[in-house]
């Protein structure tokens, strides 16, 4: 598997085992139909990016 | 009801249906007949009538929903592959909600006689973390790992970034544009959001699953109609088989001569100032 490939499953698994951790300790908070399906976008992608940009200032 | 069964199906389908039908489509419809009654259905002082009988909102459980809200998006959108998308995931979820003890009525208003397979009790009346822990002590737990592994097995490629972009995107390619330029996403956003659902629906199986074993200390019995340490089965109908069968069969035929009249009158009109996907409309092979 390519490096990036890599990366970005290890990031998938990453996400998912803090998903299935803060639903457990949260529940009803994350496990819905709301915050669930758009979990992996904040966490994989805005959250970093945001990150990004704020560090490069 | 099913907790993460709905969302896994869709890829399954998807993987079918190819572009012909929406994918946001298909998510919408198959969340559609829970997505603004679930939370009133624990504060429900019958939640197993209110959420799957009449009265109550029993008939977003119907068949008939899922052809309203259909026609409805086709009116106002012209878009075909959203339309199809609603209506084939509304008709999952009513097929999949027929396993547990409360059922459906898939053919109200013309039979308000619930179907169902009792394959686990429908648990509502036990508050939503009651709900989810009898569910993971059920077989309902079963039948989402089962739609995982269906999943895994069968459709798998539909997770892939190819197929996000051969597929899903020119399957509804207004859409997923608009919210390319709304929000700024690139393919990697956009494949996020894709995936979401099915990461939602696997994350909410292990979540709740752990819950039932290690927080609410539920027994695990995943037999037909469990799990037994409930004392309610929640079975809307006194109905006997026969009885069941016969009152089913004739809402049946009357929501099937409903359904054609409907199409004669109203949808074919709909369907004919639609729009396909424009691949569909190049290589149109079959509507």
């Amino acid at each position: 598997m390519p490096d990036a490939r890599r990366r970005e499953a290890l990031a998938w698994a990453a996400a998912f085992v803090a998903y299935v951790a803060l639903g457990y300790w949260t529940k009803g908070l994350v496990l819905n139909w709301i915050v669930g399906p758009l979990f992996p976008l904040f966490v994989l992608v805005l959250i970093p990016r945001a990150l990004g940009r704020k560090g490069s200032r | 009801m099913s907790w993460a069964a709905h969302e896994f199906e869709n890829y399954f389908i998807q993987k079918h249906a190819g572009i012909k039908i929406s994918f946001l489509g298909l998510a919408i419809g198959t969340l559609s007949p829970d997505l603004f009654t679930k939370s009133f259905v624990y504060r429900s002082d019958d939640p197993a009538m209110f959420h799957r009988g009449w009265p109550g909102v029993g008939f977003s459980h119907s068949l008939i929903f899922g052809v309203a809200l259909a026609l409805l998006v086709l009116w106002a959108t012209k878009s075909r592959s959203w339309s199809l998308g609603i209506l084939i995931g509304q008709w999952a979820h009513v097929a999949t909600d027929i396993a547990d003890t409360a059922g459906v009525m898939p053919f109200f208003p013309f039979s308000i006689e619930p179907v169902t397979i009792s394959m686990w009790r429908h648990a509502a009346s036990e508050g939503r973390y009651g709900d989810a822990a009898a569910y993971y002590s059920s077989l309902g737990g079963m039948w989402d790992l089962f739609w995982l592994v269906v999943l895994v097995l069968v459709a798998r490629r539909t997770l892939s970034a190819e197929y996000f972009r051969t597929t899903i995107v020119p399957a509804d390619p207004r859409v997923w544009a608009w919210l390319h330029r709304r929000t700024g996403l690139g393919e990697r956003g956009l494949l996020a959001l894709y995936r979401g659902l099915c990461f939602y629906g696997a994350g909410r199986m292990v979540s709740w699953f752990l819950y039932a074993r290690f927080g609410a200390r539920t027994p695990f019995q995943p037999l037909w109609n469990g799990p037994s340490y409930l004392t309610s089965y929640n079975d809307l109908s006194d109905a006997g088989p026969l009885e069941v069968v016969w009152r089913t069969t004739l809402g049946g035929i009357l929501f099937a001569g409903f359904l054609w009249l409907l199409w004669r009158l109203v949808g074919v009109r709909l369907w004919r100032r639609g729009i396909d996907p424009p691949l569909v409309e190049r290589n149109r092979t079959f509507f």
